[in-house]
């Protein structure tokens, strides 16, 4: 019995539903809350999981069997709602948005920061498609998932971010968006 | 090694390491008890022949915004409590595992003053209390309350009940309706509850997504307004003056209510036909009460159980303490017996506050 399940069975729902749900919660859980922390901080990530797993219980019968994409994927919306929702209480939007380029900063071999730099250039399309396949280990087609596209369109999308990548690394931390790179 | 397996490689390795855990899943499953309470309210707006769920609610914010605003749902108001149940019910037959409510509260009726009586005495009682002062802009109406409802699932020809645990609620609201709302649970010693010390259970700053706001309503003393606010909305096909009662406790739910204008309340109150003295009685906070009660009833070619809706005021204020909604007549395939206790709404303190507290 997972801890925590009888207090609800009784009464909530079907039993055999919140058994899952619980066993979903157990085998994703962790990487759900990884993949927010790297983008925000422990306690905005703790509430993001809550989230995106209470997502999961209210659309439980339609999650693919495949649930870590789909996972991922409501967590980037609900990471999205939290950031604007904290951009209007305050400046705490700017400092989750910040706090993962730290990191980078921090952790990169380079030790100057233009990883950090590079990748914030990037458009968050472009950023998210390459954290999804480097940090979350996903495979292309499980990152088509993620952003909701296919994964012909997500094969082109991820050349394009590797490409623009490479060029804000070359580019180098002062030089300008990619927009002015590709020109 | 190419250079996109260089990249790759490099981003990797810029990996940020993740420290803590995730919540525990205790967290999860009070979030879905929760939504799932919420989600069954609205669901049985819209009745359907497949699984369907009620719930009773009195200390729900959901439900009873939902009630507190008829003119967003004019089918709520009448039908809101009984019709839902009558529908959901049905009449044929099933296995039914009674719920363990609450015991029902004693009352002694030791008067024969009428309903009506006792509601204009209360006000008179009320308008000789000292008034205290209307909100301002940017104060929060603070109010502090504990309720238990019972939520009941009907599926098919079976029905089961949720029995969620008593809770203590806090409420900050600021005047365009947004707020803050900690709740936490509360034990129940026969017909006294308790609070407790345990962590918060919901904590939410703005309502949470799908939840309206509220705005405080404006406060008057003259009849024919407050008249209009407790009937205010879309007029629904069939009402019935227990409606009345439902939303006057939602009032005191939301905002701290002054005791002129709950005078002014009670005795709009009590023009309400069918008003019944239930007599005196100690609430489920032990303070001594006055009750006053209105049975609900079938809407037009509808026949199903009904309930009974007792407002409890203190003889000493003329204020609301609290209501209890119990079961009257045949339970049909509700899983409880006559007489049960459906949900209660004890009301302890209200006040009006400049700020909320820190995230505790």
């Amino acid at each position: 019995m997972l801890a925590g399940v009888s207090a609800i069975e009784k009464g909530v729902e079907d039993p055999e539903e919140v058994a899952a749900i619980g066993r979903l919660y157990e085998r994703h859980a962790r990487e759900v809350f990884a993949y927010a922390q790297r983008r925000s901080d422990s306690q905005t990530a703790e509430d993001v999981t809550a989230r995106v797993f209470l997502v999961a219980w209210r659309r439980r019968t339609s999650v693919p069997a495949d649930a870590l994409p789909w996972l991922y994927g409501v967590a980037r919306r609900v990471l999205a709602d939290e950031r604007r929702s904290s951009r209007r209480r305050a400046s705490l939007g700017r400092r989750l948005g910040a706090r993962w380029l730290g990191e980078v900063e921090r952790v990169d071999e380079g030790g100057d920061g233009s990883l950090a730099a590079a990748l914030e250039r990037l458009s968050e399309r472009d950023r998210e498609i390459l954290l999804l396949s480097y940090w979350e280990d996903l495979a292309p087609e499980q990152v088509a998932v993620v952003l909701g596209c296919s994964r012909s369109t997500l094969a082109v999308r991820l050349h394009r971010a590797r490409r623009r990548l490479s060029r804000a690394l070359t580019d180098g931390p002062m030089h300008g968006t990619e927009e002015v790179g590709a020109a | 090694m190419t250079d996109v397996d260089q990249l790759a490689e490099r981003v990797r390795a810029a990996r940020p390491a993740v420290a803590g855990n995730p919540p525990p899943l205790g967290r999860l499953l009070a979030m879905i008890a929760e939504a799932e309470a919420t989600e069954s309210t609205v669901r049985g707006k819209e009745i359907s022949d497949g699984d369907r769920a009620l719930q009773y609610g009195a200390q729900h914010p959901g439900w009873r915004s939902w009630l507190k605003r008829p003119s967003l749902g004019g089918v709520v108001l009448a039908a809101c409590i009984a019709a839902l149940v009558f529908v959901l019910v049905g009449t044929g037959p099933g296995s039914r595992v009674l719920a363990a409510t609450p015991p029902p509260l004693a009352y002694h009726r030791d008067s024969a003053q009428s309903g009506r009586a006792v509601l204009l005495h209360l006000a008179a009682v009320a308008a000789s209390q000292p008034t205290t002062g209307q909100p301002t802009t940017g104060t929060f109406a603070y109010v502090k309350y504990a309720g238990w409802y019972l939520a009941v699932r009907v599926s098919g020809a079976t029905s089961s009940a949720t029995l969620l645990p008593p809770s203590v609620s806090q409420s900050w609201i600021r005047p365009d309706g947004h707020g803050r709302v900690i709740r936490r649970s509360a034990k129940a010693d026969g017909t006294r509850l308790t609070e407790t010390s345990g962590g918060p259970i919901i904590e939410h700053f703005p309502l949470p997504d799908g939840g309206r706001a509220y705005p405080l309503l404006h406060l008057s003393t003259d009849p024919a307004v407050v008249r209009r606010q407790l009937d205010a909305g879309d007029p629904p096909t069939w009402r019935e003056p227990l409606v009345r009662f439902d939303l006057f406790t939602n009032l005191v739910q939301q905002q701290p209510v002054p005791a002129n204008v709950e005078a002014t309340i009670l005795r709009v109150l009590a023009t309400s036909p069918g008003l019944i003295n239930s007599g005196t009685v100690v609430d489920r906070a032990g303070r001594p009460g006055v009750a006053v009660s209105l049975d609900s009833r079938n809407p037009p070619g509808v026949s199903g159980p009904r309930e009974r809706d007792t407002l409890i005021f203190s003889p000493r204020t003329g204020r609301l303490l609290g209501e209890e909604e119990t079961l009257i007549g045949n339970p049909m395939k509700l899983p409880v017996r006559r007489g049960a206790v459906l949900d209660y709404t004890v009301f302890l303190s209200s006040n009006y506050v400049e700020r909320v507290p820190a995230r505790p």
